[in-house]
């Protein structure tokens, strides 16, 4: 079969479902347009596509002779947590929303939102010191350089645009899907050959 | 770095999955090094050695004698 699509290209057409899902399912709610909990169910249900994601990603590592055990494991911590994460937000959104707890409880449902978010950082120090290739851990080492350096170039300028009364303010939890929307470019200028 | 890894490598009949193998690291590496690309450290360097039972010097060759000896 020489139509078949290569691997990288089945992991970009999976990133590319997962993100039109998810902000798509997004749109939808915010919108109005499929409003309450069928909504909400439709957009948690646009992260189970993180699981085809993963395997086709995983595949396209082992194609591109880049995979190891340490990154696999990485890959089942991040998508344990991003489910744990996704589960335990929502359920404290709708906690604090509907039964309005005092606030030493709202303190326990952030920390419970954020604790998932830890523990993806947490893989990723661990996957750091884990790898045993250098040249992987070379390329993970550069690629978060990279991340944060976009993490504190954005940060720095929309700070200043905040300064300036010139957008609106944002919520600091955005620092980590910016880091890793960084660690995405760091792959793409890196040339990563899985992506 | 240039080197003569892959020369070294064709002459055992070795695919870089081969080698990447017998030194325990990914394709990639194996890739990165063969390049050029990437430089190894002095234990993984010394795993190259080895398993070709080379001196180091006769498979990377040094930057000041770069014109000289790379194949």
């Amino acid at each position: 079969m020489t139509d078949q699509a290569s691997p990288r290209t089945t992991a970009r057409l999976w990133i590319g479902a997962y993100l039109i899902a998810t902000f798509g399912t997004a749109a939808l709610f915010k919108t109005g347009i499929i409003s309450g909990w069928p909504g909400i169910a439709l957009f948690l249900a646009s992260f189970l596509l993180l699981f085809p994601l993963v395997r086709a990603t995983e595949r396209a590592q082992a194609a591109s002779g880049g995979t190891s055990k340490a990154m696999r494991a990485y890959n089942r911590r991040v998508l344990a947590a991003s489910m744990v994460y996704i589960v335990v937000l929502f359920a404290g959104i709708a906690i604090a929303r509907y039964l309005q707890p005092p606030a030493v409880l709202r303190v326990g449902l952030a920390v419970a939102a954020a604790l998932p978010v830890l523990f993806i950082i947490r893989a990723m120090a661990l996957l750091l010191r884990e790898e045993t290739d250098e040249y992987l851990r070379m390329r993970l080492v550069e690629q978060s350089l990279i991340a944060t350096g976009f993490l504190l170039s954005v940060a720095t300028l929309y700070g200043f645009l905040n300064v300036f009364d010139l957008a609106p303010r944002v919520e600091a939890w955005a620092a980590m899907p910016l880091w890793a929307v960084g660690l995405g470019i760091g792959r793409l200028f890196r040339k990563e050959p899985s992506c | 770095m240039l080197n003569n890894l892959k020369a070294l490598r064709a002459g055992r009949n070795w695919s870089q999955q081969d080698l990447a193998e017998r030194l325990e690291v990914s394709r990639q590496s194996v890739n990165a090094i063969e390049t050029g690309k990437y430089d190894p450290s002095l234990p993984l360097a010394f795993r190259i050695a080895e398993l070709f039972d080379l001196p180091i010097e006769e498979i990377f060759v040094s930057p000041s004698h770069r014109s000289s000896k790379a194949i």
